[in-house]
């Protein structure tokens, strides 16, 4: 897998854990978890360490989503 | 109508409003308080969406949101507390676990990191560069 396609999958899951349903936030927690330690791995980069590098990354990524949402729903309406 | 002027600072009000009242009135019992704090939750996540993502947030929204996190984080914090202390949530027709209830409040201190966390400008082109290649 590309770098940049591993870098995207760990933001769709960011993403779908913030979306999910309450019942089911620890499987998309540990989803995204498993990503991010796959990303670090045989790095001394930290979970939280990533998480802020990522972070203007993933509001970019989400802005995306949540337009694209709202978009897919006014033509519906 | 201007959602960033009239009618976000109201959905706040709302978030603020129910984040409090459960946080004062501890009275209807672990579930039902629960299931009440996991509303308020999806109540942050809308106005978030509204504020930060569909919109430019205001110092106003900022300030909300960092303060309604908090307090969100704050009261699921003493939630997960009481349920670990209770033997863990009760059964409920919604499904929720106490896993849940804690990857809950772990999404919240994830976001505060997104959103306050400090690093350099370096050192986020250095991860990036190490571990995806991308600055």
């Amino acid at each position: 897998m590309s770098r940049d396609a591993e870098l995207e999958r760990i933001l769709q899951a960011w993403f779908d854990w913030e979306c999910s349903s309450a019942a089911a936030k620890s499987q998309h927690r540990d989803a995204f978890h498993h990503l991010l330690d796959e990303a670090r791995s045989g790095s001394n980069i930290s979970r939280q360490e990533l998480i802020i590098a990522l972070a203007d990354r993933y509001r970019e990524f989400r802005a995306a989503k949540e337009k694209e949402i709202r978009a897919r729903l006014s033509r519906l309406r | 109508m201007d959602m960033s002027t009239s009618l976000v600072p109201a959905q706040w009000n709302a978030v603020d409003f129910m984040v409090d009242f459960h946080t004062r009135y501890k009275r209807l019992g672990l579930l039902t308080e629960t299931l009440a704090w996991v509303a308020s939750f999806a109540l942050f996540r809308e106005t978030e969406t509204q504020t930060h993502y569909l919109n430019q947030p205001t110092s106003e929204d900022r300030r909300q949101h960092k303060t309604l996190l908090a307090a969100l984080a704050a009261e699921g914090q003493r939630l997960l507390r009481r349920a670990h202390h209770a033997g863990g949530l009760p059964e409920n027709l919604d499904g929720i676990n106490t896993a849940d209830l804690e990857a809950m409040v772990e999404e919240l201190r994830t976001t505060q990191l997104q959103w306050e966390g400090d690093m350099t400008p370096q050192r986020r082109e250095q991860i990036l560069k190490e571990l995806f290649d991308v600055t």
